[in-house]
């Protein structure tokens, strides 16, 4: 299994709270905060490998100096 | 002794069992086990025995509509009944009550079945077992201080205790196989498309699929089959020829990929788990099947896309209400629903890169193959107060990888564990593949001897 990040200290995880919009009892968003680190090791495992720019589908165009 | 679904529908079409006793058996077994199991949440005992009636009077005139015709079943609430509440097993639809049926309802309704009522389920079909909602979670008939897996909690263990023959799941991230796995029963997630979601609570809409749930691939088969069937008001139904059901398909020659990364090692099963596997494996071998090992991208990866699809899909259906009225989900939900909202648009199209990436990779190691097998589950049913709210983000799982894929999935028991408690097996095929799938389900349960056994309480 992949290493757990640490999880966010509770200042930061509340201005996440705050930014999404989440009104929960503070022992519910304790307990999501602690969690949390579970869903980053997912985030992290989607980004591994990272794509190349050019692997991007939304990759469609050409520099003008590729054209020349 | 409770019949099967197929053992019922052979003697009405003989004459030589009532569906009007029938109904009333299973409605016995509701009274008996129901305050113990907590299977149904709203029970329709006179809908079910006007149906009955009404399938008897066929069956007296000789007019049967089909195999379904006088079958006692139930449905998962999250599927919308005209007339009878529709919950979601959640206050905040507390009164809900469609107008209308569910496509999957009507199509049942018009084969003839006795509808006994609603059945419990996770909250919104994602957040359970929950102490802290209106009506409490189903225990699993085999220990009732265990748990059903979920989120198809009500269908796996009204099955699984006789007080229906089958009934409706529906499948997100396993949610059909789960429950059939820890409650001892046959559970299939058809193909994405194969069934329409008209008027079924949704939860995640790239993964969402409505199946059937019965004590058997065979009853499971004869269940698919009235269910099946392009719906045009449902923006996924395939309009696509159904795929044939019959079980006795020649099963000889069939190729069987076995995934043994998934469960040896990714995420490595119980003992008893795996002997069930060998001995499904086994099964196939000596009805002329070849077993292959396929490698596919690690189940982590398939983990983390599902999650991350399935909560922020999740998340966009639920936002308005978790901004409202928050305290009207139980804790569980609000739990998951709030990783869901933890994401960013950059995280959900990440998932989607991935998911794409896995379904190329999946499609070229399985050439040639046309059924899979790996666990279902990990054990036997865990007690139901050691299951936490996070737990299915911490551990990856087996199932939802065949929801990122769209592709037929089939839970069947192959043994018991140390515990006593039902194990199962997963089979798997390529999409349009589910009467492969269910035959080849058909061909272990007929072999393995585990259909003999039904819980105790049944012989208390």
């Amino acid at each position: 299994m992949a290493e757990l990040h640490p999880p966010l200290s509770p200042e930061e995880f509340a201005l996440v709270m705050r930014q999404v919009g989440l009104d929960l009892p503070p022992a519910e968003a304790e307990a999501l905060r602690l969690a949390h680190p579970h869903l980053r090791v997912l985030l992290d495992r989607l980004r591994a490998p990272s794509n190349p720019m050019a692997a991007e589908p939304a990759y469609t165009f050409a520099l003008p100096v590729a054209r020349a | 002794m409770i019949p099967t679904i197929a053992e019922a529908a052979r003697e009405i079409a003989a004459k030589r069992l009532s569906p009007v006793e029938l109904a009333q058996a299973c409605l016995a077994r509701v009274e008996a086990h129901q305050p113990a199991l907590h299977a149904f949440i709203h029970l329709t005992a006179e809908r079910a025995l006007d149906d009955a009636r009404a399938a008897e009077a066929r069956q007296m005139a000789g007019t049967l509509r089909g195999p379904l015709d006088g079958i006692p079943i139930g449905h998962k609430d999250i599927y919308e009944t005209a007339g009878i509440p529709t919950t979601g097993h959640s206050a905040q639809m507390q009164d809900h009550v469609p107008e209308h049926d569910a496509f999957t309802v009507a199509r049942w309704r018009e084969a003839g079945v006795a509808l006994l009522g609603k059945l419990a389920t996770h909250e919104f079909a994602f957040g359970g077992p929950s102490f802290d909602l209106p009506w409490p979670p189903a225990r699993n008939p085999w220990d009732t201080e265990r748990f059903t897996a979920g989120s198809s909690s009500g269908t796996g263990a009204a099955v699984a205790s006789g007080m229906v023959l089958g009934g409706t799941g529906s499948d997100t991230g396993g949610s059909i196989r789960g429950p059939a796995a820890l409650c001892g029963i046959a559970g299939i997630k058809p193909s994405y498309g194969l069934c329409s979601r008209t008027g079924v609570l949704p939860l995640a809409h790239t993964l969402d699929t409505t199946g059937p749930m019965a004590w058997t691939s065979e009853d499971c088969a004869l269940l698919l089959e009235a269910m099946a069937g392009h719906d045009p008001a449902d923006p996924s139904s395939a309009s696509h020829p159904l795929p044939s059901f019959d079980l006795g398909q020649d099963l000889r020659a069939r190729r069987v990929g076995v995934i043994r990364h998934f469960h040896e090692s990714d995420h490595r099963v119980s003992d008893a788990t795996l002997r069930g596997i060998e001995e499904s494996l086994a099964i196939f071998r000596a009805r002329g099947m070849e077993v292959v090992e396929v490698t596919l991208p690690p189940l982590q990866d398939f983990h983390a896309a599902g999650w991350v699809t399935l909560a922020a899909e999740a998340w966009a259906v639920h936002e308005p209400r978790m901004r409202e009225k928050p305290m009207k989900y139980g804790e569980a939900l609000r739990a998951r629903l709030g990783m869901g909202a933890l994401l960013t648009a950059g995280d959900y199209l990440q998932a989607q890169r991935k998911r794409r990436e896995i379904i190329a990779r999946t499609l070229a190691a399985t050439e040639g193959v046309d059924l899979l097998v790996t666990a279902a589950v990990v054990g036997e049913a865990p007690r139901i107060t050691d299951v936490g709210k996070f737990a299915s983000i911490e551990k990856p799982g087996f199932t939802i990888p065949f929801n990122i894929l769209g592709w037929p999935a089939l839970s069947v028991c192959s043994g018991f564990g140390a515990g006593g408690l039902p194990v199962a097996v997963q089979i798997v095929g390529k999409p349009w593949q589910d009467g492969l799938v269910l035959a080849a389900g058909h061909a272990v349960e007929s072999e393995n001897g585990h259909r003999a056994k039904r819980p105790a309480l049944l012989r208390d």
